[in-house]
């Protein structure tokens, strides 16, 4: 397990560097933004990261949900995968908010719009912020059932992001990726694209395993000292 | 072309790789602090 880890970590650092490599020497700039544009290649797979991480945490707190009461072994690991991807995805999203600013202040001339796009965007963030924070200040054993249905409630956000340069005129530009016709990127700056987005998946697939393992090592640190407690009385 | 394209370019790199790697060290840490046996 350990080496699969690290040669996991190996190959996604090569192919992190090639989509550097390519974001940044290979591609052309898009004609009318110029250099800015190379933005793009991080901004993106940011949000494909927030997307599946966050779809991650919905599957596993509808799981936790579902077994709390049957199969309490699985049922905590649905748990701590649950905390283990949303944590990711609020790092993505964090990062997509951070990335798309710096874009903005270059190509609009502002760091910051109250669109439907940012506003839909920061609401989900603090939405998953506030579901961490619930699991880190809540005790007994109703938090981990209080968190999944926050994680449930707080998804429906996520199509509403997704749609809202849909539903919404907004600063933000239309639908670049599956906008219909005439939208999309020029192919030649595909590769970069799809070179980041695979190395940026799995720098989060990395994460996100240790990070369960850490809340599965921190689940049975719990229960033998709540076991030793029981035997103490 | 605008120097500031290339800062702001620079700069969305380096705050992504910043993230992440603050992000790895919580991580790194949390993993290590649950191996270690609990204080009585």
């Amino acid at each position: 397990m350990k080496l699969l880890r690290w040669l996991w970590l190996a190959l996604t650092l090569a192919v992190l560097a090639n989509g550097f490599r390519v974001a940044m020497f290979v591609v052309p700039v898009d004609q009318a933004q110029g250099e800015i544009s190379r933005i793009l290649y991080y901004h993106v797979p940011s949000w494909c990261g927030m997307a599946v991480f966050f779809a991650v945490n919905l599957i596993c707190s509808i799981t936790y949900l579902a077994l709390r009461n049957r199969n309490q072994g699985r049922a905590l690991k649905a748990d701590a995968l649950a905390v283990a991807s949303a944590e990711m995805g609020v790092v993505y999203c964090l990062i997509g908010m951070t990335t798309g600013s710096l874009w903005a202040r270059a190509a609009w001339g502002i760091w910051w719009t109250w669109d439907a796009r940012l506003t839909t965007t920061l609401v989900l963030w603090l939405i998953y912020v506030a579901y961490l924070l619930v699991r880190r200040f809540t005790v007994g054993p109703e938090m981990r059932t209080l968190a999944a249905v926050i994680a449930i409630f707080g998804y429906l956000d996520v199509p509403i992001v997704y749609m809202s340069t849909r539903w919404w005129r907004t600063q933000h530009p239309a639908p670049v990726f599956f906008g219909g016709p005439n939208t999309g990127v020029d192919p030649s700056m595909m590769p970069a694209l799809w070179w980041n987005l695979a190395g940026w998946l799995a720098w989060g697939i990395f994460v996100v395993s240790l990070r369960y393992a850490a809340e599965c090592r921190q689940q049975q640190a719990d229960r033998r000292a709540a076991h030793a407690a029981l035997e103490a009385v | 072309m605008n120097p500031m394209f290339h800062r702001h370019l620079i700069l969305a790199y380096a705050v992504t790789w910043v993230i992440h790697l603050v992000y790895l060290t919580y991580v790194v840490l949390k993993w290590r602090a649950a191996d270690r046996p609990r204080s009585r």
